[in-house]
């Protein structure tokens, strides 16, 4: 039985809670409760619940904080708050507390590829437990932006958070297929045209008719070579009037699915969505989200 | 789970490279943990760490892929996996031991020297190198939950091999760094001698470095190719506490709870355990805790339980695979090591310590225990047997 | 329980600015945006769950890397720290004589 979504969340701009206890945790945890707590609205968390968090850099601001204090001051006045917040599974565990689960915790981090890994290794734990709650979320700091500056620049740089609660139904969405690939390439370029396109172009023929794709984009060449790859008959999610434009971060691929999702369901007649999705380094993934009929 | 087959090994840390090295490690049991080389502590002081020997992994170049590069390669053998498979790789500092020396250098900012020790700074770029090196073609995973970051890696890799068959490359790599090092002493959670776990004297950890590979496979295919099988992943069980951000449950629920599940996933009941390589970091709080499920998943038939930390050092992200591997020797060799470091056993924690020297004795079913920051408990079913 | 107990004479102009040295310190390093450190009791309990502060474990250990770093000393790591953590009146008699 192909599992289905049953519920979303997303943001793309920092919340504000009303507890001011929740406002003083770190900017990157209260962009994953937020899409969360959107996600559970409106219904007790299932008791069966596990959750997989996604972040591809995540914890930046508090390693930077922590390496600043030890920097400032020496080895050994380093802040003890700042360094457990820069461990990278400090937010999950928060999520876990502040939303009670108890089920398996898990926290991914597989550079711009986070979300759908996360989603991947969500689907698997279904075998264990009900349901899953899939949150990615990354911030934008000026240290990320200039890290990216290293690795080539990316346009649209922007953060957010996206959740996704997956079960047993009922939902009007299955995730019918999540997979991950590899290509030969260096740690701070795509897979190149040549390879990644085949795999996309497939991925879309093989579907049928009334599909959409949501393509990665990660910087202008790319963007060039997934519309080449997908030929000027297809339907980009993205072209859309009224399509909100992801802009780019680590976890934007979780946040287009939230948006294809979106889509789906207010769109009679939409079959189904192929979801594209690049890291540096080489990763590659494809995700067909459908529609029940 | 049923079927997952570990047909190959890999192992490198401050005991030695290799299964033999760390078997006889375990018999000898003198603790290698010493003074911190690696970097300069500064004005923090020395407390010992349990390092990689410069002469098995070079000091140059990003230190955890070379860590995991060489425990991998030893995993891996000369098998030539063509098929698509799964590297999955638990680490909680990646590139960090580069990347954090451009932030010293800037004070916390990025600056315009040395960007090139930033290229490894994503841990997702350790499995990505990882999986080019051994130009393998495998879906890449990354589990960072902190110290059970590679025990939950090779957990997905064997629930993967269980459902479709296939093979998974999995394990975990972490290195001594400055933010480790510095960090956890301002928690006030290392030892300023030699870690002992469940000892009353116990004062912290000791950290460690380290990388272990396992290489899994449907036991079919692995009995058609005329491979070795050298034991089995027979359960996973994950669980959280959802307590507190730092401090462990004080009754060890998460813990319990993923012992528990993970003998539910294996078919076996707690009776069926013969040793228990446990997470015994010999921080006050967790061997107290840690005690107290142990005592509440098996009542008074408390299996044979050691901490190996006090061998290798608190490897974290490299923990999990680490002590799966050393269980797994255990498994095959009949040797149940005891905890060094262990001189005097805290009365308080009802633990069946194994008798220091270690015990010669056939093994049939092993739980290795990781539990981590944030209130994460993983537990591991090792078995000789298929389940 | 306000400000520095007026009553206590016994205390010399020294350790009356030394402690509220240390109030200023915890709330800066603790970033408490709404307390004023004057209204920081000298022998008000700081670290228990039902004190006004209410202030954690993870607190605790922030403002004593910050007492060790600004004032160049150390404390103890047998445990017994904790006892120095009680009030600001307990902190500065500690870095007091640990300067001496």
């Amino acid at each position: 039985m192909t599992p289905a979504v049953q519920s979303l969340g997303v943001v793309d701009a920092l919340p504000v809670d009303p507890d001011p206890r929740v406002n003083r945790l770190p900017r990157l945890e209260r962009l994953a409760l937020g899409a969360a707590r959107e996600a559970l609205a409106g219904q007790k968390a299932p008791d069966s619940l596990g959750l997989v968090f996604a972040t591809g850099y995540g914890g930046l601001t508090a390693t930077e904080g922590f390496l600043r204090s030890v920097a400032s001051r020496g080895m050994a006045f380093g802040s003890a708050t700042a360094f457990h917040q820069s461990v990278s599974h400090s937010s999950a565990g928060q999520l876990s507390l502040l939303l009670g689960i108890r089920g398996p915790v898990l926290t991914i981090s597989q550079r711009e590829l986070s979300g759908e890994a996360a989603l991947r290794v969500g689907l698997t734990l279904l075998d264990r437990i009900e349901h899953v709650l899939v949150v990615a979320a990354d911030e934008q700091t000026s240290l990320l932006d200039a890290a990216y500056e290293v690795f080539g620049r990316v346009f649209r740089a922007a953060e957010g958070a996206a959740a996704v609660l997956l079960g047993p139904g009922p939902g009007r969405l299955r995730v019918e297929r999540c997979e991950l690939f590899s290509h030969r390439a260096s740690v701070r370029r795509y897979a190149p045209p040549a390879r990644l396109g085949p795999r996309l172009a497939e991925s879309v023929r093989k579907n049928g008719r009334n599909v959409f794709v949501s393509i990665a984009a990660p910087t202008p060449a790319i963007e060039r070579a997934e519309r080449a790859a997908l030929g000027p008959e297809a339907r980009i999610l993205e072209d859309q009037p009224g399509t909100a434009r992801v802009g780019f971060h680590p976890s934007a691929g979780l946040v287009r699915f939230v948006l294809a999702a979106r889509h789906l369901l207010a769109t009679p007649g939409e079959a189904a969505c192929v979801l594209h999705g690049l890291a540096l380094g080489g990763g590659q993934s494809i995700t067909v989200l459908r529609h029940d009929a | 789970m049923r079927g997952v087959a570990i047909t190959g090994v890999g192992i490198v840390s401050a005991l030695g490279s290799g299964v033999a090295a760390h078997l006889e490690a375990m018999r000898e049991g003198r603790t290698p943990l010493g003074p911190l080389t690696l970097f300069s502590p500064d004005d923090l002081g020395s407390f010992p760490v349990g390092e990689v020997d410069p002469a098995l992994v070079p000091r140059r170049g990003p230190r955890s892929i070379r860590l995991a590069l060489h425990a991998a390669r030893q995993a891996v053998g000369g098998r030539a996996l063509k098929s698509p498979g799964v590297l999955a790789l638990g680490t909680t500092t990646g590139g960090i031991l580069d990347s954090e020396r451009h932030f010293l250098k800037h004070r916390g900012a990025i600056g315009a020297e040395d960007r090139e020790l930033l290229l490894y700074h994503a841990m997702g770029t350790v499995t990505d190198v990882l999986g080019r090196a051994l130009g393998l073609s495998a879906e890449g995973h990354t589990f960072s939950t902190a110290c059970s970051s590679s025990a939950n890696a090779i957990g997905f890799g064997a629930s993967i091999v269980a459902r479709r068959g296939g093979w998974a490359l999995v394990g975990g790599v972490d290195s001594l760094a400055r933010i480790t090092y510095a960090g956890f002493h301002s928690l006030k959670l290392l030892s300023s001698s030699p870690c002992r776990p469940f000892d009353r004297h116990r004062r912290g950890l000791s950290l460690g470095e380290g990388a272990a590979f396992l290489l899994l496979e449907s036991e079919e295919q692995a009995r058609e190719r005329g491979v070795p099988i050298l034991g089995f992943i027979t359960g996973w069980g994950c669980a959280s506490d959802a307590y507190h951000p730092t401090a462990p449950h004080p009754r060890g629920d998460g813990a319990v709870a993923a012992i528990q599940s993970a003998l539910a996933d294996a078919r076996l009941r707690p009776s069926d355990v013969d040793y228990v390589n446990a997470h015994g970091t010999a921080t006050p709080a967790n061997d107290v805790s840690e005690g107290l499920a142990l005592q509440r998943v098996f009542g008074d038939d408390c299996p044979l339980t050691s901490s190996t930390k006090g061998l290798t050092g608190h490897t974290l992200g490299a923990a999990g695979a680490i002590e799966s591997v050393l269980s797994l020797i255990a498994l095959s060799s009949g040797f149940v090591p005891a905890t060094a470091g262990l001189e005097e056993p805290d009365p308080e924690i009802p633990i069946r310590h194994v008798p220091s020297g270690g015990l010669a004795r056939p093994l049939s079913v092993v739980v290795s225990n990781s539990f981590g920051f944030g209130g994460n408990n993983t537990a591991l079913v090792l078995s000789r047997a298929p389940a | 329980m306000h400000a520095s107990d007026p009553t206590d004479h016994s205390i010399t102009d020294a350790q009356r600015a030394l402690r509220e040295e240390i109030k200023d310190l915890i709330v800066t390093t603790l970033r408490l945006e709404n307390v004023n450190p004057r209204d920081i009791g000298d022998r008000e309990l700081l670290f228990s769950p039902d004190a006004r502060l209410g202030l954690d474990s993870l607190a605790a250990l922030e403002v004593l890397a910050a007492i060790e770093f600004t004032y160049k000393v150390r404390f103890p790591d047998d445990g017994s720290a904790r006892d120095h953590f009680e009030s600001v009146s307990t902190l500065a008699a500690f870095v007091a004589s640990a300067r001496s």
